[in-house]
């Protein structure tokens, strides 16, 4: 093979691929989809390479954490960690085997299979046990808000470690930046474990800002929330004048059917 | 007792085949490389977890027990035909009936004193670390972990018998994972389906093996509370009736096979 030849066929399939995959990206643009779903959201090697594996596998360790929240119980319905202490009731487990026991002698193996299954639903208060499923979520899909957001909760109510949950939050946050949620925990978590006011209302702004953004999800619960938050620092801190115009502001874009509202209405 | 002392033989001639080969000492190795490094690692810098690596080793523990006994048993007869080393075994004064008892019992035995190491392991790592040791449940997963390992080495001798080994490893494989993920499910699929595909489905529920019944990993790593022994006994028996039903059919066509 020739010189030119050689370097022709060197040079042409990566210009080739260059091009057509820019055009293919913006004509789909203009067409309102993705061309490039299996990527996920970042743009590092390792999300081009795993694409949407990262998020599914980083899921299933989030339901490895929670099966360890509910002492091994992969079968917990709503009982979510966001859910735990709530009060709810455990004795469907218990109807249920009742009823395979009565058909043992129809159906052997589930029987047997049921015999096999714990009867307890406890929940663990041991964080450390639930820690490596989190931090390995996390570590497989960094945009899984879910398992930032419940890594965070175990780290900064179980395991009262709310310096190493703001660090994840904030890691989160460089990941993730127009997430709203993100920002309200890190407010959370700097008010109620730091007394953080001046940090946390950055925080709260951040997220109510970002919730006004058009890349970040359209969810009135959560930019309520940030306002709520809003209100209540300025209120903490006798501002009432910002109270009011946070008020003022809640009045005029926001339902006055959401709870925080209508609690951030309440405050005087 | 001339066929105890050949049975023995072949028993014998199975275990140094097995330790010859260094299966055990790789998957050994293997473990520990993957285990070691976790043991160390102390996830957002908090310590005393110790419920995922035993999740994990139990894994592995399943794991390199079920390739290392399906492994050996896939080559038991194909093998020994392809290598003609089964010539010298037929012309011995021994009915077939023997010899492929004594392969099986050999290969069984091998692949349970696999298991008892990795178990006693794991045993003896977890007294060490904790005070408290399930040791009621640890005799029951044990005990079923024998059945599933007695199941599946004469599942495996069945299929050697209409397939070669890497068929045979991959059939039998797929059937053995398929029933551990979706065994339970089956009656539930059965009845989303219509006719032919509800009642394929079945007679797959009534006669494919239940390898899921024999998984008591969940209730080890949780300190869940023991199971009543009469059902772990009902699922030992169940073991031990499939394996009999697998060897019945597999020293019947071996009998009759043009060797």
């Amino acid at each position: 093979m020739n010189f030119p030849l050689t370097i022709t066929l060197l040079i042409l399939p990566p210009c080739l691929l260059f091009s057509t995959s820019n055009l293919i990206e913006n004509s789909s643009a203009r067409c309102g989809y993705s061309v490039h779903p299996q990527q996920g959201q970042g743009d590092n090697l390792l999300d081009i390479i795993a694409g949407d594996t990262r998020t599914i596998i980083g899921n299933a360790l989030l339901e490895k954490a929670e099966a360890y929240y509910h002492g091994g119980l992969t079968d917990h319905g709503d009982c979510s960690l966001v859910t735990a202490g709530e009060g709810h009731d455990h004795n469907h487990h218990e109807d249920e085997r009742d009823s395979v026991q009565s058909s043992a002698w129809r159906d052997p193996w589930s029987y047997l299979n049921a015999q096999l299954q714990t009867k307890a639903h406890v929940h663990l208060d041991k964080a450390e046990e639930l820690l490596p499923w989190y931090w390995a979520a996390c570590e497989a899909s960094p945009h899984n808000i879910q398992a930032l957001e419940a890594a965070a909760y175990a780290l900064a109510q179980m395991a009262e470690k709310p310096q190493a949950a703001l660090q994840l939050l904030e890691k989160g946050i460089r990941d993730n930046p127009y997430n709203v949620t993100l920002e309200l925990s890190r407010g959370e978590i700097l008010i109620k474990h730091f007394k953080d006011f001046k940090n946390a209302e950055t925080a709260f702004l951040a997220a109510y800002q970002k919730s006004l953004h058009e890349k970040a999800s359209k969810d009135d619960i959560l930019k309520a929330k940030a306002l709520f938050y809003l209100g209540y620092i300025t209120k903490h801190r006798n501002d009432l004048n910002a109270l009011q115009q946070w008020q003022q502001i809640a009045r005029e874009t926001m339902s006055l059917d959401l709870l925080s509202i209508r609690n951030l209405l309440e405050l005087n | 007792m001339h066929t105890l002392r050949q049975l023995s033989a072949l028993i014998r001639l199975s275990l140094y085949d097995l330790y010859r080969r260094k299966d055990l000492v790789i998957v050994t190795i293997l473990a520990v490389v993957v285990l070691v490094p976790m043991s160390f690692a102390t996830p957002f810098g908090i310590k005393g977890a110790s419920r995922y690596l035993n999740e994990i080793s139990l894994l592995l523990v399943w794991l390199f027990v079920l390739v290392i006994a399906m492994t050996r048993t896939a080559r038991i007869i194909p093998t020994e035909i392809d290598s003609r080393t089964i010539y010298p075994l037929l012309a011995k004064p021994a009915s077939r009936t023997v010899i492929l008892l004594g392969r099986y019992a050999g290969v069984l035995i091998a692949s349970l004193s696999v298991l008892l190491l990795f178990y006693g392991l794991y045993a003896l790592i977890n007294t060490m670390k904790s005070a408290f040791f399930p040791w009621e449940v640890f005799i029951q997963a044990l005990l079923l972990h024998i059945s599933f390992v007695i199941l599946v080495t004469a599942l495996a001798l069945l299929g050697s018998l209409f397939f070669n080994s890497d068929a045979n490893l991959s059939v039998s494989g797929i059937l053995i994972a398929g029933m551990i993920l979706y065994g339970q499910q089956l009656p539930v699929l059965a009845a989303e389906h219509s006719l032919p595909i509800r009642a394929i489905l079945h007679i797959l529920y009534w006669l494919a093996p239940h390898c899921e019944l024999f998984d008591m990993r969940t209730r080890l790593i949780h300190h869940w509370p023991a199971i009543p022994w009469l059902a772990c006994f009902c699922i030992f028996l169940y073991a031990l009736a499939y394996a009999a039903f697998c060897f019945g059919i597999a020293t019947w066509l071996f009998n009759r096979k043009k060797v």
